[in-house]
């Protein structure tokens, strides 16, 4: 572990880092890429690059450091994908060919449990939103329809129901 | 952090997810992403939102498929009444076939023509007789085989596939007296059917009350 003096990021420092983003790194990068596959490729050159220069990096900002290398990996994958915006599918329609490692597994799991707690937990009509909108793939106008509520009604039940989500979903740091 | 700027981005990042954002507004949500850590987490959040609910989506089809292909298939118990053989559907088909054979049999030509036609050459040949015309005895064989015919043709309505249809039940099943009395009572009906009095249920059939009661 790193002591008062010493600043910079050890391999095990970086390992810890490694199980407690990568899941979120993963996350990030598929809402980036639209690709779970090509999403861990980037995760995995991500954390090489880390360990290559990540000696360089103050601890503190070694998280936001790790997302910028992330954010360039995607960039770059895409330039030579040549995956344009609009040909971006929706995630919940990109298979997930390739099963995680056992242990990114296990902690993408904790991750999804927590969500779908939250879940049970939302008031009755927001979860009915979201489950509207994200599982079953209706658009708002025509939940505002089926429900016989405003549009605007709709949409502040989403965005409630995403921020509460959201906190349950706070990573421990 | 203000609350509102989180909830703000969480709503951006949602948009950017699910492909609701134009050119111009992906491409400032991209550029933000490139140095706002908390644009970077939004939408990871976001993102395992979305995976949640897809899995839980998931989950729940599997366990539907799962439950609907270890449900037993449903078989009758012998002699037991199918949901579908409803008053709605035997009552019409059987008083339609009951007037097909009352209809039938009154067209038959009579014996006593027969005779006065053929004349006296034709006293000591046996009489023609229509195929099947063999007095009672036939009528109650054809009833029994357009009985079956009905049924067969019930269980086909009944079940498309073999599985459905109860194998265990007898092969015969008992033809109902009514359909006897009806077939004795055809020589005493009226031949023109604007004799019977439709209103006072006087009809070929007795009036479906079934029907009129849904």
């Amino acid at each position: 572990m790193l002591t008062e003096g010493d600043r910079r990021p050890d391999e095990t420092v970086l390992g810890a880092l490694y199980e407690q983003q990568a899941p979120r790194l993963q996350a990030f990068l598929t809402g980036m890429l639209r690709d779970p596959d090509l999403a861990r490729e980037a995760v995995q050159s991500t954390f090489r690059k880390a360990l290559e220069s990540a000696g360089n990096v103050r601890t503190e900002s070694l998280k936001a450091w790790l997302f910028q290398v992330a954010y360039n990996e995607a960039l770059a994958l895409r330039r030579r994908q040549g995956i344009e915006a609009k040909s971006l599918k929706r995630l919940s329609h990109i298979p997930r060919n390739t099963p995680p490692e056992a242990e990114e597994q296990l902690i993408l799991e904790e991750s999804l449990q927590r969500v779908r707690a939250a879940l049970h937990n939302l008031p009755q009509e927001q979860a009915r939103v979201v489950r509207l909108r994200i599982e079953q793939d209706w658009t708002f106008a025509r939940i505002a329809e089926e429900l016989d509520l405003p549009l605007g009604t709709v949409l502040t039940r989403m965005r409630l129901a995403l921020q509460k989500l959201r906190k349950q979903l706070e990573a421990p740091e | 952090m203000t609350a509102d700027r989180d909830d703000n981005l969480t709503w951006l990042a949602y948009q950017y997810v699910a492909n609701e954002l134009d050119v111009a507004g992906r491409q400032d949500f991209e550029a933000r992403l490139a140095d706002d850590q908390d644009a970077r987490d939004a939408l990871a959040d976001v993102v395992l939102i979305h995976q949640a609910l897809d899995v839980a989506s998931a989950e729940t089809a599997a366990s539907a498929i799962s439950a609907t292909e270890a449900r037993p298939r449903p078989t009758r118990p012998a002699g037991a009444a199918s949901a579908r053989t409803s008053p709605r559907f035997v009552i019409p088909a059987v008083t339609a076939l009951a007037l097909l054979v009352v209809v039938s049999l009154l067209m038959q030509p009579d014996p006593a023509e027969n005779v006065a036609e053929n004349g006296a050459d034709s006293a000591a040949a046996p009489v023609a007789i229509a195929p099947g015309d063999n007095g009672p005895a036939d009528d109650a064989s054809s009833l029994i085989v357009l009985w079956h015919d009905l049924h067969a043709d019930e269980e086909l309505a009944e079940g498309d596939t073999a599985g459905f249809v109860d194998e265990t039940a007898p092969a015969t099943e008992a033809i109902p007296d009514w359909m006897f009395v009806a077939l004795n009572a055809s020589d005493e009906a009226p031949t023109d059917l604007d004799e019977m009095d439709m209103e006072n249920g006087d009809g070929p059939w007795p009036a479906d009350t079934a029907e009129e009661q849904l």
